[in-house]
């Protein structure tokens, strides 16, 4: 009788063991926002409820809107495509997804797509929820949620054609993980994730312009919090396809280049 | 302390198998000082544009950082992932059962087994991180202050130990809590990275007094930055001076604790035959 009631035991266990880890990340996110929150709450009370800068007035409600729409926008674009690529060339797989009738990228990329479709639901969802309810947001008008939500889109395929090509340099590069850390990191302070561009000295601003890494959060963040005009949003947005579409043909060199080597190789 | 000579075996044992591969020994650490590098960069960012956080100046926010970053890499080389951070892991693949055949006390055992030196890295630059800021900061130490500041970065990090031991003790009774436990006890953690005063009394008070992670960097960069409880945001002055003084006890306590918290859970797993 006694095995029976561990069966029943460990089915409870495993199952909530799985909604934990869910409500986990959900949790950690919280942390981590509270953190933010406070952080910024105390910078921007010392400043006196706000601080002018060269895109506009930065208020309280600005920054507490700014970060949790950053949590909620990295849940949305999160990728896991650099793994999954290495994994793939490392373990000689490619050579069978090579043969299959469909476009390996694509088939990468419409995974992303699913994970990302629950994850929204389960993760971002709550969050949302919550933060709302904890904090005072902002909500822009319909046509810059709109802008935002499209600049989003953009936003995810950009970070996945950047994670993409990172992955690609496996063909060359057994251990490129240490490198990859750096660059992940890169994208996450360049790109406006945890501090927004607004607050970044002139020369570091000025040398963004050159990367596609604010484009990945500060973009979507900064028109969802209405601080560039509609002009300058479409601009955002069209510097969003630009890079999208270079990273494409960058893809497609490293691609074939890697794939020839694989061949020679007989992999 | 018959041990000894094993100990030192171990720990030999590894440190030759990492330097075999002399190259990526050093540029794993290399990437990993970098990695936190620029993470700094984030901080140095906002500061330059703002000045100050609560009243502290971005050296004295690096320091905090530093002591924080510090405790948990010297506690890591023992205790981390592989260790009680993973023991969930470990019971469930029978491995943890294996070591329960040695003459040697289980806890030490993984503990030394374990040893990650990749936390070399992490320890190395917060000494450096460390020399700096206090350069910066126009503060001289004396010997006395050194030898001060020592016994605290061992407090520190035996608060963190305590916690990791704890996490992996909660594995004896609940193994796939244990991942949520360490969650949990290690973002609680990251909340001193900043000086405490700009979250609310209660998170204080529990930073304090409940997971007293603050004894690792706030209370002690409070002394030794000459602050003395000049820290003041919502109103409140922090608590007594002597707090500042606590992290050695408070670290030898809760590490005790932990202990006896491991034993029970050794002796409950070992009880019923798992």
């Amino acid at each position: 009788m006694r095995v029976y009631f561990e069966f029943i035991k460990n089915g409870a266990q495993t199952e909530l063991a799985y909604r934990m880890s869910v409500f986990l990340r959900i949790a950690s996110q919280l942390f981590i926002l509270v953190v933010r929150v406070a952080m910024w709450n105390a910078l921007l009370r010392a400043a006196g409820g706000g601080v002018a800068t060269d895109m506009g007035y930065i208020n309280l409600e600005d920054m507490m809107t700014y970060n949790v729409m950053s949590s909620v926008a990295t849940i949305l674009i999160s990728t896991t495509v650099l793994n999954e690529v290495d994994e793939k060339i490392k373990s000689g797989q490619v050579s069978i997804d090579l043969i299959r009738p469909f476009n390996f990228k694509g088939s990468v990329f419409c995974s992303t797509i699913g994970t990302n479709s629950v994850k929204a639901l389960i993760e971002a969802l709550p969050l949302l929820i919550v933060s709302i309810l904890l904090y005072d947001i902002s909500i822009p008008s319909m046509q810059y949620q709109l802008l935002s939500l499209f600049c989003l889109a953009n936003a995810l395929i950009l970070l996945f054609m950047l994670n993409y090509v990172l992955g690609l340099l496996g063909f060359w590069y057994l251990s490129v993980w240490q490198f990859r850390m750096i660059v992940g990191m890169l994208i996450m302070i360049l790109g406006g994730q945890q501090i927004p561009l607004w607050f970044f000295p002139d020369y570091l601003v000025d040398a963004s312009v050159y990367l596609p890494f604010r484009l990945v959060y500060f973009a979507p963040l900064t028109i969802f919090l209405e601080k560039t005009s509609l002009i300058d949003s479409l601009s955002l947005i069209l510097q969003q396809f630009l890079w999208i579409g270079f990273l494409i043909f960058i893809e497609k060199t490293v691609w074939s280049r890697g794939i020839k080597k694989l061949v020679i190789q007989g992999g | 302390m018959g041990n000894l000579p094993l100990y030192r075996g171990f720990l030999t044992a590894h440190m030759k198998a990492q330097m075999e591969y002399r190259f990526g020994f050093f540029v794993e650490h290399l990437v990993l000082m970098l990695y936190y590098c620029i993470s700094y960069l984030g901080l140095w960012i906002v500061l330059e544009k703002f000045q100050t956080i609560a009243g502290w100046t971005f050296y004295e926010v690096l320091l905090l950082f530093s002591l924080n970053l510090f405790a948990y890499s010297l506690s890591s080389f023992f205790f981390g992932f592989g260790s009680m951070r993973s023991m969930d892991r470990l019971v469930q693949q029978g491995t943890f059962d294996s070591l329960l055949i040695f003459p040697l006390n289980p806890l030490i055992h993984l503990a030394l087994k374990h040893f990650s030196n990749s936390y070399v890295a992490h320890s190395v630059l917060c000494i450096v991180i460390f020399v700096v800021c206090f350069e910066e900061l126009d503060i001289r130490l004396g010997p006395l202050d050194v030898l001060l500041f020592c016994v605290v970065l061992i407090g520190g990090a035996l608060i963190q130990a305590a916690a990791m031991i704890s996490t992996g003790t909660i594995s004896f009774w609940f193994v796939r809590s244990t991942s949520a436990v360490d969650g949990a006890m290690q973002y609680t953690a990251k909340f001193v990275d900043y000086p405490i005063v700009i979250y609310q009394r209660w998170v204080q008070v529990v930073l304090t007094f409940v997971l007293p992670f603050a004894f690792i960097s706030f209370y002690p960069a409070e002394t030794f930055l000459g602050r003395n409880n000049t820290s003041v945001l919502h109103g409140v002055l922090i608590f007594d001076p002597l707090f500042q003084f606590g992290t050695p006890l408070v670290g030898a306590v809760l590490f005790y604790l932990a202990y006896m918290f491991w034993k029970r859970g050794i002796n409950r797993y070992q009880s019923t035959g798992t």
